[in-house]
């Protein structure tokens, strides 16, 4: 119990620390890219050198994944501020979401459907993946 | 290099620089909206039309305006929740990695159709608003609508749009997508769980992934797989072409 939480805390200080770099590296360097996403990409570099997944990374990733929607509340209550912006145009913003995504979806789904039917990948990949995806649900 | 570390100072300064117990109530009130509208949204069957984050904000939005508290306010008394969300996002990498022996196997066969969804769902969505003659500001917004909330928002800020305003399209298409995917799976005969995956996925980045799940766990790790390399190349792509 104090092992895994310990573990947990020093995956989610690896965590920040890379977000700093990236945040860091966006700054200094001007890259075109969210931090975010450079973070991403640097904790996927250090995945791949490392011989093995640290289990501190992806025991601190799951409830930071799963609850990913508290993190996002801050942006979405200042929408209150551009309350406007929406009087305005919600009846645009409202047409534009349903049609594409109803659309692309739609088409989306029909192509897969020809590109990937018959496809299965091999059982032991299957289990692996699916053991993964019950840990992050969100 | 001072310069930069300036502005990460400036960008983490709401966590001092401000009354603490103010900061501590408006965290708590947060963190107990949060925590109830899941319990509600668990008791209703996960109903993507009722998802936290909608009820959240509305219950959070009715609060602030009964109570008088300013909006800008109580959003810096949030900041922890809000710088949460980098490490969060960085965190994607996890999961992003756990799919890659798929990608390898599948190859090209997974990336067609998480690229046909990326590029098809902006392009209608761009083309809807442009016709219908909004700000350029929302048109840009408009274009990030398919990759998950974190991603877009900084890519939203880039290629400027505003992120607040993606965060709330994002939402909302994903609620979408969430509500109508079933529907569309049975109108267009798609059987290959692969396929119901990387198409909500890339189209409904997290809340279709949700969905994905609760048809079966290989569907969720292909949607997945498409929310996470749907969310990359989109935020990739955007600030070369626009930024």
């Amino acid at each position: 119990m104090i092992k895994s939480s310990v573990r947990g805390i020093c995956g989610f200080a690896i965590l920040c620390c890379i977000y700093f770099i990236s945040l860091f590296l966006f700054h200094y360097f001007g890259i075109p890219l969210p931090p975010a996403l450079i973070g991403i990409f640097l904790l996927l570099i250090l995945f791949l050198l490392l011989p093995k997944v640290p289990v501190a990374i992806t025991q601190s990733a799951r409830p930071l994944l799963a609850h990913m929607g508290l993190f996002l509340l801050p942006a979405l209550i200042s929408v209150l501020l551009y309350g406007d912006l929406f009087k305005q145009y919600y009846v645009a913003l409202m047409i534009a979401v349903l049609l594409s995504t109803l659309v692309s979806l739609g088409i989306t789904l029909w192509l897969s459907q020809r590109i990937l039917s018959g496809v299965k990948i091999s059982s032991q990949i299957n289990q692996s993946i699916i053991n993964e995806c019950k840990n992050n649900d969100e | 290099m001072m310069s930069a570390l300036q502005q990460i100072v400036v960008q983490l300064s709401p966590l001092w620089s401000q009354n603490y117990v103010f900061m501590f109530a408006c965290l708590i009130a947060t963190l107990g909206v949060y925590l109830l509208s899941r319990k509600l949204h668990f008791w209703l069957n996960y109903n993507p039309l009722l998802h936290p984050l909608t009820i959240s904000t509305l219950t959070i939005g009715i609060g602030l305006h009964f109570a008088e508290i300013d909006v800008m306010a109580f959003k810096r008394g949030i900041t922890l929740f809000e710088l949460l969300l980098g490490p969060a996002t960085v965190a994607l990498a996890v999961p992003l990695y756990n799919q890659l022996p798929v990608l390898r196997q599948l190859g090209f066969r997974v990336l067609a159709p998480i690229l046909i969804g990326g590029s098809l769902a902006p392009t209608i969505a761009w083309l809807s608003v442009y016709l219908l003659e909004t700000p350029l500001q929302l048109q840009m917004t408009m274009l990030v609508k398919s990759i998950t909330t974190p991603l877009a928002m900084g890519t939203a800020d880039l290629i400027g749009g505003t992120p607040e305003l993606a965060a709330v399209i994002v939402i909302l298409t994903g609620i979408v997508g969430a509500t109508f995917g079933p529907w569309l799976i049975i109108l267009t005969k798609t059987d290959s769980e692969y396929a119901q995956g990387l198409a909500l996925g890339s189209v409904a980045h997290v809340i279709g992934t949700s969905k994905a799940l609760s048809i079966s766990e290989t569907c969720g790790a292909f949607a997945t797989l498409g929310l996470c390399l749907n969310g990359i190349f989109t935020a990739l792509l955007l600030p070369i072409l626009f930024a």
